[in-house]
């Protein structure tokens, strides 16, 4: 993704965007969205929103006294045996890895789902010095298998059917798959069993960083996380330094939220607690705390919202727009509302401003979200900073948007002209009008008409108004006379 | 006597003239006088929203300086216009500025057109016959937004033999979204063509649609669709069978 | 490495000049509008038998074991039942008077240790542990990670067996913690392995177990 320096450009994705993708994801969206309501609605509504209050207020008061919660999880994990490490950029981070890697000589690896190793693009960086790095969660062994990405950050294949999986499954394993759920799942099994117990080196990301004690917080639903994090010799977990909380208190609340917003469980299968390194578990933990970009944000007080993200999914489900495209046409790690904003606060507004133009602004995204991040207002944001730019960023926005922007504040800005271009409104449409509507305007109109007819210019409201103002001033004169 | 300052929107003004003449006689016929404060145009929601604040701020200045000298309520037929001037308007200016006190006053006064009815006036039910099977959409602003949702509802329950009738993802947005519409057409589209199929899906002969861009967009995607379906605001519907 | 230092300066540089605004004053206390009310515990027995039900909701298996006799009635037909052939357990204190040992042996069950990084447990099919908490909301056992308890105790094998006491019994996850945060490695267990990566198809028994045992053993 740091390495990407091409433009993204979210309306040719979505034209690409495969029908059979968009219909797998409205089909895995919808029941995860209906499983979380029920889990909701157990609860209980009122509780569930005191919970997402606290659950915001636990990582506002994180973020804002990040520098004292990083110091204090360096020094109780380095107390507890294990080695911190610092990463600048995504660069960095994949030499740390990389060293960590070849000192050991490491040949083979067990990776837990983590999207911060997508956004350092850590694997192609171990296959080049010829490191074999097995992801494995199910999903994202999947799409590892398919040589693609994660099209959804908590389910990375949610946009394959079963008969996909069962076709890669028998391409790429040479076996005999057939399309159920339950005997794919086994192929995998099997198949990972022997790198999970071979492997050199465990790889992780992190839900959450108890600072109190310096913990190492992994939820997975596989026990693929548990058994990366346990059986191979070193661990290595790679973490954004946004990740990190306070107490164990907090640790309480955020995975109530976590797990009911992500997959519509009141609990999620597993919840490891790693804290430094421990008899029977691996020799060496080392943790990477990541930066790429995450304290620039930081210094946004509008944007800096969007490092409050847990990583639930919850805002992607819900999304009509993401619903739409599937995953792939926000061209990035991160996609949905929460990629919307991740994205060109990651990669700037040049490269990434159209994105938060992919929103409706409907809201629905920031109803669910666990810890009340309020997107629509951070897209506002962000669309301001590609219009007209910042004190983080210079503008973007093509000088052709600008002077129609002007033009059109000028004419609505002027009683004269905005009810003069009412009149001309009406005179020029004459031509394209059928009855009501105008079944096609000229371009860039036609980015509307294409969809639907546009409704003729009517106007005439404030002449009847005022006409029948006057009629009752006079009904009313007569009576008095 | 009840009086409101009609904030027509640049939207209604333009394509749904019909839909302002039946909220006045609507209004009248309940004991309220209108005014229609000359000087306003829009409200500055399309250039803010589209990330252009600075003419944004300049057309919500206009705009407050058309309604700053008049009294009682300010009422429209959008939650859109409603919502920007109520929630927006006092976030756009300098803390403890000019502009700043006079848009919070403002924020005060202005309401959506079912919020008055009901929370101001109290009723409910003004006569009005509409003996069909509808189905109610929940446009994202006016619902989420300004968190309006049971006074459409109750106006709509004392409408003489109108059965609503539920349809799937009511609440999901239209894909109208403003500039989201011309920026990503194909995505709008499809939007708005799960939305019309919904709709079709449930069998309703009408749709209560009380957004002007929603509207427009909705009701254009049904006839192009050849659908009989009706897309109408709540207000055309308290004007049915009324004595107006 | 010899940018690490740096890094780290730099990164914690950056953070504190992002926090500009709060960085003058220090660590505040976390505000108590970022606490919540923990849930409060029913009588013991409902508490149990929610315990029961969640479990089962889960996909698992809960039971009531009463006394030496029927834990032993109870294992010799889950060894049946679940075709167990090898198995290795947490040999706690509380649960030693059973004689775990010699029950599985007389059902003819080969024990095998669990001790180390516990790689050996990879074709065992039974692992019995011993829980220090039970979270009876949401079905959840609390596993504390030692050497005579590994991770792969309660994750290799393809049944797991969690033995709770009525007084491991929490209202709440934030009990729970309050307890085991000393401890400073452990999981919280909750059902079998699962996913629902494909189609959204719930399916039990990925990486770990197929099956999940708990007994309230009084």
């Amino acid at each position: 993704m740091t390495e990407k320096t091409a433009r993204i450009d979210f309306r040719e994705n979505s034209r690409n965007a495969s029908p059979a993708v968009v219909a797998a994801t409205q089909n895995s969206t919808r029941t995860a969205l209906r499983k979380r309501a029920a889990v909701v609605a157990e609860f209980g509504e009122e509780r569930w929103q005191e919970l997402r209050k606290a659950g915001h207020e636990i990582r506002m008061h994180a973020l804002t006294h990040l520098d004292r919660y990083l110091a204090m999880v360096e020094e109780k994990v380095t107390a507890a045996g294990g080695y911190v490490h610092w990463a600048k950029d995504a660069e960095e981070a994949r030499e740390i890895v990389l060293g960590l890697a070849t000192e050991r000589s490491v040949r083979s690896i067990v990776k837990v789902k983590s999207m911060v190793s997508e956004e350092i693009d850590l694997n192609p960086a171990l296959e080049a010095r010829g490191i074999r790095a097995y992801e494995t969660d199910l999903g994202e062994f999947i799409v590892q298998l398919a040589g693609q990405r994660p099209s959804h950050i908590t389910s990375p294949a949610l946009h394959m059917t079963k008969e996909e999986v069962a076709a890669l499954f028998c391409e790429k394993l040479g076996i005999d798959a057939c399309p159920i759920p339950e005997e794919l799942t086994e192929h995998a099994r099997l198949r990972l069993r022997p790198e999970f117990l071979n492997a050199d080196m465990g790889i992780s990301g992190g839900n959450f960083l108890i600072a109190e004690t310096g913990t190492l917080l992994i939820v997975t639903n596989e026990g693929n996380g548990r058994l990366s994090t346990s059986l191979p010799p070193v661990h290595v977990a790679v973490v954004g330094i946004e990740k990190v909380i306070p107490d164990w208190e907090s640790a309480a609340v955020l995975l109530k939220l976590l797990a009911r917003s992500v997959s519509g469980s009141k609990i999620t299968a597993y919840s490891t607690f790693i804290t430094g390194v421990r008899e029977g578990g691996p020799k060496e933990f080392h943790l990477v705390l990541l930066d790429n970009g995450r304290s620039r944000i930081l210094a946004d007080k509008v944007a800096r919202e969007a490092l409050l993200c847990i990583r639930c999914g919850a805002c992607m489900n819900t999304c009509p727009v993401y619903n739409q495209v599937g995953g792939y046409a926000y061209g990035a790690v991160y996609q949905g509302p929460i990629g919307s904003m991740l994205t060109p606060l990651l990669l700037g507004t040049g490269l990434a401003g159209g994105l938060p133009f992919a929103s409706t602004l409907c809201g629905a995204c920031a109803e669910l979200c666990p810890v009340m991040i309020p997107i629509p207002e951070i897209l506002l944001h962000l669309r301001k900073r590609f219009v007209e730019g910042d004190t983080f960023e210079s503008p973007s926005v093509p000088g052709i948007l600008k002077a129609m922007a002007k033009l059109g504040r000028i004419v609505l800005g002027s009683p004269t002209l905005y009810h003069l271009g009412g009149r001309l409104g009406k005179i020029f449409q004459a031509p394209l009008r059928r009855g009501d509507w105008l079944p096609s305007l000229p371009p860039p109109l036609n980015r509307w008409t294409m969809a639907r007819p546009f409704p003729a210019f009517q106007g005439g409201f404030r002449g009847w108004f005022k006409n029948r103002k006057a009629a009752v001033k006079q009904a009313e004169g007569k009576l008095h006379e | 006597m009840e009086m409101v300052q009609l904030f027509i929107t640049c939207m209604g003004e333009n394509l749904l003239p019909d839909v302002l003449k039946k909220m006045v006689l609507l209004l009248e016929r309940l004991g309220v006088r209108c005014e229609l404060p000359e000087a306003q145009t829009c409200c500055g929601q399309p250039f803010y929203n589209s990330g252009f604040q600075a003419e944004g701020r300049q057309m919500a200045l206009r705009w407050m300086k058309a309604f700053a000298d008049t009294g009682g309520y300010i009422v429209a037929p959008s939650g859109s216009c409603v919502e920007f001037v109520k929630h927006r308007y006092p976030a756009m200016f300098p803390e403890g500025s000019a502009e700043q006190e006079r848009a919070v006053r403002l924020a005060g006064r202005v309401l959506e057109f079912s919020q008055f009815l009901v929370n101001v006036l109290k009723v409910t039910d003004i006569g009005a016959s509409f003996p069909h099977r509808v189905a109610c959409h929940y446009p994202c602003h006016l619902t989420r937004g300004l968190g309006v949702r049971s006074e459409p509802l109750a106006l709509l329950r004392a409408v003489r033999g109108l059965e609503l009738i539920p349809f799937d993802e009511s609440e999901t947005c239209c894909g109208f979204g403003g500039i989201f519409s011309v920026v990503y057409p194909e995505v709008s589209k499809a939007m708005m063509e799960t939305k019309v199929k919904n709709i079709l899906a449930s069998g309703a002969e009408a749709v209560v649609v009380s957004e002007p861009g929603c509207l427009v967009n909705i009701r254009g995607g049904l006839v192009k669709a050849h659908s009989r379906v009706r897309a109408m605001h709540l207000i055309e519907i308290l004007a049915e069978g009324g004595s107006t | 490495m010899s940018n690490t230092k740096s890094s780290r300066e730099v990164i914690l540089t950056d953070v504190h000049t992002a926090l500009a605004a709060y960085a003058a004053s220090p660590l505040q206390p976390i505000p108590t509008s970022a606490r919540f009310e923990p849930r409060k515990a029913a009588n013991l027995d409902e508490e149990m038998e929610m315990m029961l039900l969640e479990v089962k909701r889960l996909g698992g298996r809960g039971l009531k074991v009463h006394g030496r006799d029927e834990f032993a009635v109870a294992l010799d037909d889950l060894v049946k039942t679940e075709r167990i052939r090898t198995a290795a357990f947490s040999d706690h204190p509380l649960y030693r008077p059973y004689g775990i040992a010699s029950l599985l042996k007389g059902s003819g069950v080969q024990v095998l240790s669990p001790d180390g990084d516990g790689r050996r447990l990879a074709d065992c099919d039974l692992g019995i542990t011993a829980a220090d908490a039970a979270l009876p909301e949401t079905g959840t056992v609390l596993l504390r990670t030692t050497q005579g308890q590994p991770d792969a105790l309660s994750l290799l094998p393809r049944v797991h067996l969690a033995l709770v006491a009525p007084e491991a019994f929490r209202a709440d996850i934030h009990h729970a913690f309050a307890m085991a945060k000393k401890d400073r490695h452990f999981v919280l267990v909750s059902g079998s392995s699962r996913t629902a990566d494909i189609e959204k198809v719930l399916t039990l028994g990925v990486h770990g177990p197929k099956s999940f045992h708990v007994w309230i053993c009084d």
